[in-house]
């Protein structure tokens, strides 16, 4: 590998204050813009719910339970928006999101194409590693593979571990 | 480079394709590949994020999880614009920091070692004070990325356990550049007892401080070094055990360092404040995390 020169050292740190200098204008700015969108006292409560879709929070009591050495981890919760990954032995092998497609007409209007049905509910092929079900005519199963042991069969089969009756009937 | 660039955010495939290949911050990062190995190898490339992330190549489908990534970018929001911005700032002030303390002395055509005798090592609290702002940093993003409330102490340190590829690269960085070069192989203990004895006038007067304040929960700088040491008490024992399972130690820092960097004889502190000075590590692999979660969003949402 190849070090660096003298020369070089003097070019990145002339570079550093140059964006240093940068930055400190940049941060006033931020600081006034941001003053006026956000909450200063706390962080979680700076993005309002959008009135259309559900609570990310709701979502998340239809997700599979931990079962057979298969544990659930949650890792994002947006409003209208919940995923997890499914862990086996500390390796993620898959993940699992339920969306709100209230305002995603775009995603809904997909499922006029439907052929396939997965438990019961229209499917789709979402690339090489994905399926997709829409429950309710509203909400979105999303089920896909991160690892080979996680095959088609697999995801096909795990929509059914989903509470899938009561997501159907969410508001 | 990305930082410093404008006061707009860059869209998240901007972000992403403006990351550096190469420079100080690349090849710091790259000697703490024993920490992961193989698994951080810098993708600067937002397609190419997006195949890694996925296992998708058809374009077609690469498109729409693209523009879908794009779209929930763009809204403030959904937190990602927040979690870059808090990424960014905590290595903006660094770079101030460490390049005003320098700025004399650039002019001259000074010899490598002579160069670093011009570099100021922080003094231990204010580099206790930084260290803990960028753990608080760290959670903060992480909140505002997964949509949960910002003291969420419990969450944050569960999942760090997870951290993977340049989410846990990064967490590399604060133990190594951050903690072990200028503060010592104890110094998870040195910044709490720091933290816990230092003045509120000295919080005020920290420079990172200043900047990360209005992201930081609590009303002015006694409910905010509050929650700072919070932050830090919760992941103090996880950062301890992260240090000695990867044997994070000064000599195979420098050892590591020293295959991309010419160092010569340099005493730690001093090479701490040179990465300090001329690294961006914090906001490079935070974009790369960023994006990597907005691409796994994005990819089940169309």
């Amino acid at each position: 590998m190849q070090k660096f020169r003298i020369s070089l050292f003097a070019l990145l740190l002339s570079s550093a204050f140059l964006f240093s200098c940068g930055g400190k204008k940049k941060s006033n700015t931020e600081t006034t813009k941001t003053n006026t969108t956000t909450n200063t006292n706390s962080t979680a409560t700076q993005e309002k719910p959008k009135q259309e879709e559900v609570e990310g929070g709701a979502l998340n009591k239809f997700f599979p339970k931990d079962a057979d050495g298969y544990k659930v981890v949650y890792n994002q919760e947006k409003d209208g928006f919940v995923q997890a990954s499914l862990n086996k032995d500390g390796k993620e092998v898959g993940t699992f999101a339920v969306s709100d497609l209230s305002t995603n007409m775009d995603t809904k209007a997909k499922y006029k194409k439907s052929t396939m049905k997965v438990a019961g509910y229209p499917a789709l092929k979402k690339g090489s590693k994905g399926h997709t079900i829409l429950v309710g005519d509203r909400y979105q199963v999303s089920i896909r593979s991160k690892d080979a042991s996680f095959d088609e069969k697999m995801r096909k089969a795990w929509f059914e571990k989903f509470d899938l009756s009561g997501l159907s009937k969410l508001k | 480079m990305f930082f410093g660039s404008d006061d707009k955010p860059a869209s998240i495939v901007e972000a992403v394709n403006e990351l550096p290949e190469s420079g100080v911050t690349i090849y710091a990062l790259k000697a703490l590949d024993f920490v992961v190995p193989d698994e951080w190898n810098n993708t600067t490339d937002f397609d190419t994020l997006m195949r890694e992330v996925t296992g998708e190549d058809d374009d077609e489908f690469l498109e729409e999880i693209k523009a879908k990534a794009e779209e929930l970018y763009a809204d403030e929001e959904e937190g990602y614009q927040t979690a870059i911005k808090i990424f960014k700032m905590v290595d903006t002030a660094d770079m101030a920091l460490g390049a005003a303390a320098m700025a004399d002395k650039l002019a001259d055509s000074v010899g490598f070692l002579s160069f670093m005798k011009d570099l100021t090592p922080k003094a231990d609290t204010v580099q206790s004070i930084d260290l803990a702002i960028k753990i608080t940093a760290e959670l903060l993003a992480f909140t505002k990325i997964n949509g949960i409330p910002g003291d969420s102490f419990g969450d944050f340190v569960g999942a760090l356990g997870n951290y993977a590829g340049e989410s846990k690269m990064r967490m590399a960085g604060i133990v190594a550049f951050d903690g072990v070069l200028p503060l010592g192989p104890d110094f998870a203990e040195l910044v709490m007892d720091k933290l816990q004895s230092v003045s509120i006038d000295k919080v005020e007067d920290n420079s990172v401080f200043q900047k990360m304040s209005e992201y930081i929960p609590g009303i002015g700088a006694a409910e905010k070094l509050g929650f700072i040491k919070e932050a830090f008490g919760h992941t103090k024992g996880w950062i301890s055990d992260f240090q000695s399972e990867n044997n994070i130690n000064s000599e195979k820092i420098i050892n590591s360092l020293s295959e991309y960097i010419s160092l010569a004889d340099t005493k730690l502190d001093y090479v701490a404040a040179f990465l300090d000075a001329s690294t961006n590590y914090f906001e490079h692999t935070g974009t790369q995390t960023v994006a990597s979660r907005l691409i796994e969003r994005a990819v089940n949402e169309v």
